[in-house]
């Protein structure tokens, strides 16, 4: 991020802007204008894409009407566009892309990509930009519900790590039931939850999530036959 | 004599002692220091003896000058009546109180203030002069409209409070002047009173010299400055006579909404209290544009009386958003002010009597406008369960501090952890069995304990090293007692040590502590460090806590308070890594910066791997913590977590790679103050109905104490639609608490001493019905009886 970026207005119009930069803040705030105008263009353009391949509705729902809940293909396309616009834009790094969600949220999306705040550890968009990382094909493999409960694991969280391992586990699986996976996620939890995984190798991680998928497919009643990756 | 003829005498008053207590008092919170209480208090005493018949114009000089006697500081007042009235001295049968146009024998006497007419209430201002000088020493000369002069002086001496027996006066008084000041000053030539402090202390010549003197005039007195056109001058040694105005932050204070600024002002409201009428003159609200600097001490909606800022209204929900420029200013009728000064705290900055009538009368008042103000500029608060009951804990929070302050209880939540003055270290320790088994025979040699002083003075204290048994019995001494001398900082070994675990000393099966202890030359225990072995016999799995983290240094931007400002530093950050097993500990040393609410990491400020030997120690220093808007930006204000956590590298027997073995968390505040009062933090928690309606807990790692309320408890739940009640039932519930907390923290000494009991009371010896009885329970009702009272 190169510059400073808008996250909200106030009643009176004055920006909110935020900057991982010092900057005198005259030209932060022009910088960071002309970025909220590209902003707003690109989001509801991919809004649009949304619409065109039937993912979306054409209107927006009315402030307050229940919002489906959305599948896999739904937000799988939304996090590939916010992973393009992130890219674009330089935002690299969890905190400055934190920004760009808040700003998205609350400057350019409109209900129907939005989804209720849960806090910023628990970021749709983020989810989104998660889940937009991984093979459509595999993703689609467990249902947004679960993906949803994986992302929310304190445990994987800040992990992304747990994404490349899960996507090896997806892909030698057609499909991994509801139960599974959450049997999987609590046993993770549990495995994981006085551990800072930070300091563990890549493969000295995977170790730990190879054990905890295992354990969960004895108690499946599963015979293990291929190994839970390459 | 008394009416039975009984020969009696009046207590001796230990003066020293009790201007001490003064200073204290403008010290703490909500006061703003000796130099902000100096100002406020000759300035309320000047304009209170105001003489509106004069010709000559209200003014208030303060000026530095030289003199024999050092630098003194003279506050010289015109306009005003001067100290009228007789000298009272040596008068037997003096009045119960000295009526208001007595002004000199009121001056001279205390607790007597300078009558009705200006903002005094207590007449404990008077302390102050005394209190601003190095010798504790004033003199004091007027000049009445009649043209009588005098000349006295009041010299606080350890337990003594001198004054001439009489005041000089005429001649006599110009005489004495000259001779105390040598020519410093000169008589007065026109009616006014000048208080001159001798050897101003140096908090005060430094505000003087830095300007924030002039600035906090301004702060406070700046509705006379406006009205008035009040002349209020400051000079120091050298240098122009500056000119105290209003703020120019204030942006001319407009009326309605313009330029950026949203503006709420309404004029000769009428407020029904009971069966009386008052009148709020006005109530201005001003939020300027976004960017717009005001300093903390500016911000939020103050009571004025008599043309000084008194004190901050609490006014819930005001939106983090705008927080940090919202400020403004109430205005009462007289009538309105007398009622209401009686809930001012004794310094005139804040309020400690928040449930009289009228001060929650005016207070609903003001927050009903507020709520519309921020509802008509888009900024209207949330109403969910969690934001009001926050808003009621504030208020409650707000009323339990001013009254423990009140009772004499130490401030426990400001939250500075007490820290260590010595630590000590284990160096160099080597085990031969790869744990702490040694076997009958075998020898120990080489470590060494390191003994470091975290004061900021030069220590001497004396290390011992001696093995003991489980009972405490001392086997042997290792090292004897030896003298260190430490300067602020510095760390130093012992030497070399050795034990060789002899048959016959030592006992086969045993568990041997090797302890090293610090005293003071007074004897008193300062630090201790110990590690364990066991002779002949497989040692037992240590405990859970591998490790230790101590936080042994820090030093944040303002003393007693973890407030921090962007563009401030917490500096000389040091925290002490223990390993607490007889294993090499390799550990990966991280110390970051979280967001407390959202649980997010801010900043990294240390990344380090590290190794301790068996039971060895190390330090980990952060010179500085920088906080930046580019890092802390998005939080604005809120509380920061400052984390430092130790994590395992390497699988051994006691732990696998990557565990948490240590951590300390601590946590500062951004661009906001804590709640300065005994909980830290109010939060609903759901328990069951039938269990307590409130739990008080030690915040990990801090001095805080956080209060849970149940939230499913019937009598919550009965409570909470209202907004009065809940306020009063989540006073009533941390009132209760306040006891438990008092005596959990071993302050149950303050406990005593409020119920008037007996000092000497072992309270570790009272069994619990008299604990609940003799202590808590009276406490709690004492607490709700000046709450409600």
């Amino acid at each position: 991020m190169e510059t400073g970026i808008i996250t909200e207005r106030l009643a009176t119009g004055e920006p909110r802007v935020l900057s991982n930069q010092l900057a005198p803040r005259r030209s932060l705030v022009e910088q960071a204008e002309k970025l909220d105008k590209l902003l707003r263009a690109e989001v509801q353009e991919l809004e649009t894409s949304l619409v065109a391949r039937d993912l979306l509705p054409d209107e927006v729902p009315p402030e307050g009407a229940k919002l489906p809940r959305g599948d896999v293909r739904l937000w799988h396309a939304t996090g590939t566009g916010l992973r393009m616009i992130a890219e674009r834009h330089g935002f690299g790094g969890a905190r400055e892309r934190r920004w760009l969600w808040e700003a998205i949220y609350n400057l350019h999306a409109t209900s129907r990509i939005k989804r209720a705040e849960r806090g910023r550890n628990r970021n749709h968009f983020e989810y989104c930009f998660r889940l937009g990382k991984i093979p459509l094909r595999l993703a689609e493999r467990i249902k947004w519900s679960e993906w949803v409960y994986f992302f929310d694991s304190t445990s994987i969280r800040g992990e992304t790590r747990a994404d490349e391992w899960l996507q090896g586990v997806l892909a030698k699986h057609e499909r991994v039931t509801r139960q599974r996976f959450r049997n999987f996620s609590e046993r993770l939890n549990d495995r994981i939850r006085r551990l800072d995984t930070s300091v563990l190798s890549r493969e000295e991680l995977y170790a730990l999530y190879d054990e905890a998928w295992a354990s969960t497919e004895q108690k499946a009643g599963f015979v293990q036959t291929t190994a839970a990756r390459d | 004599m008394t009416d039975d003829a009984t020969p009696v005498t009046s207590p001796d008053v230990n003066w020293g002692a009790f201007l001490d207590q003064a200073v204290r008092e403008y010290n703490t919170d909500p006061a703003l220091g000796l130099a902000h209480g100096l100002q406020k208090e000759a300035i309320q005493n000047s304009h209170g003896a105001k003489d509106r018949q004069s010709k000559v114009q209200w003014s208030c000089r303060f000026r530095l000058l030289d003199s024999q006697k050092g630098t003194l500081l003279s506050i010289t007042d015109e306009g005003t009546y001067g100290l009228t009235g007789t000298s009272t001295k040596g008068v037997k049968d003096r009045p119960v109180s000295f009526p208001a146009s007595e002004r000199f024998a009121r001056f001279e006497s205390m607790f007597d203030s300078g009558g009705d007419e200006g903002p005094g209430l207590f007449g404990r201002g008077k302390l102050i002069f005394n209190a601003c000088s190095d010798e504790r020493l004033i003199f004091y000369d007027s000049l009445t409209r009649d043209g009588l002069y005098r000349f006295g002086k009041r010299h606080i001496k350890g337990r003594v409070c001198e004054q001439y027996l009489n005041a000089f006066e005429g001649e006599a008084a110009r005489t004495r002047l000259r001779e105390e000041l040598g020519g410093a000053l000169q008589p007065l030539t026109t009616p006014g009173t000048r208080i001159t402090i001798v050897r101003p202390v140096k908090e005060v010549l430094d505000a003087i010299r830095s300007g924030e003197f002039l600035t906090s005039i301004g702060d406070t007195w700046w509705e006379i400055i406006q009205k008035e056109d009040a002349e209020i001058t400051v000079s120091g040694l050298s240098g122009p006579v500056t000119h105290a105005c209003v703020p120019e932050n204030f942006g001319g204070l407009p009326k309605v909404s313009r330029n950026k600024w949203r503006v709420y002002r309404t004029d000769n409201a009428t407020i029904e209290v009971g069966d009386l009428r008052y009148k709020v003159k006005h109530l201005h609200v001003l939020i300027p544009p976004q960017g717009h600097k005001l300093r903390e001490e500016q911000l939020g909606v103050f009571v004025h009386r008599r043309g000084m800022q008194v004190g901050r209204l609490l006014v819930a929900g005001v939106p983090e958003e705008v927080a940090d420029r919202l400020f403004g200013y109430i205005q009462l009728d007289e009538a309105f002010e007398d009622v209401l000064s009686a809930s001012e705290n004794l310094t005139h900055y804040g309020f400690s009597h928040t449930k009289r009538p009228e001060f929650r009368a005016l207070r609903k008042w003001v927050q009903e406008h507020f709520n519309g103000f921020m509802d008509s500029i888009g900024l209207g608060r949330r109403t969910d369960q969690n934001a009001r009951a926050r808003e009621s804990a504030e208020e409650a929070n707000a009323a339990l501090n001013g009254i423990l302050k009140d009772l004499g209880v130490p401030s426990l939540g400001t939250g500075r952890e007490t820290r260590r003055d010595f630590s000590v270290s284990i160096e160099n320790l080597e085990f031969a069995h790869n744990n702490n088994l040694v076997k009958t025979g075998d020898t120990l040699e080489g470590f060494l304990f390191r003994v470091a002083n975290h004061t900021s003075g030069q220590k001497d204290v004396m290390v011992e090293v001696t093995t003991n048994r489980e009972d405490g019995t001392v086997i042997e001494t290792i090292l004897p007692k030896v003298l260190l001398r430490l300067q602020s900082g510095q760390s130093k070994p012992t030497a070399p040590l050795r034990v060789q675990f002899a048959a016959g000393a030592y006992r086969s099966g045993e568990k041997v502590t090797c302890a090293a202890i610090v005293r003071g030359l007074d004897g008193q225990v300062l630090a201790r460090r110990s590690f364990f072995v066991y002779v002949d016999t497989t040692p037992p799995l240590p405990g859970p806590d591998l490790a230790e983290i101590e936080l042994t240094e820090y030093e944040f931007p303002k003393e007693d308070s973890k407030r921090v400002n962007f563009g401030q530093s917490i500096l000389g950050l040091t925290y002490l890594l223990h390993n607490r097993t007889p294993l090499r500990m390799s550990v990966r040393v991280r110390i970051s910066t979280f967001w407390a609410e959202e649980g997010m990491e801010l900043d990294e400020v240390f990344h380090q791997d590290i190794v301790l030997g068996p039971y060895g120690s190390i330090d980990c220093r952060v010179e500085e913590v920088k906080v930046t808007e580019e890092r802390y930006g998005e939080v604005r204000r809120g509380k920061i977590k400052l984390r430092c956590a130790a994590t395992g590298l390497e699988t051994t027997g006691l732990w696998e790679k990557g565990r948490r073995l240590a951590e300390k968390t601590t946590v500062f505040y951004l661009e906001m103050d804590p709640s300065y009062g005994l909980f830290e933090d109010t939060a609903l928690v759901p328990m069951g109905p039938g269990e307590p309606r409130s739990k008080a807990s030690a915040t990990a790692g801090t001095k805080s104490w956080k209060l849970d309320i149940n939230s499913n408890h019937p009598a919550f739940i009965d409570a909470d639609p209202d907004d009065e009640a809940r306020v009063e039932y989540i006073f009533e519930e941390s009132a209760r608490q306040a006891a438990f907390v008092l005596l959990t923290r071993d302050q149950g000494a303050v406990l005593l001493k409020i119920l008037g009991l007996d000092p000497r009371t072992e309270i570790d010896e009272m069994d619990p019905e008299s604990i609940l009885r003799n202590l808590a329970y009276p406490f709690t009702d004492r607490i709700l009886a000046k709450y409600y009272g």
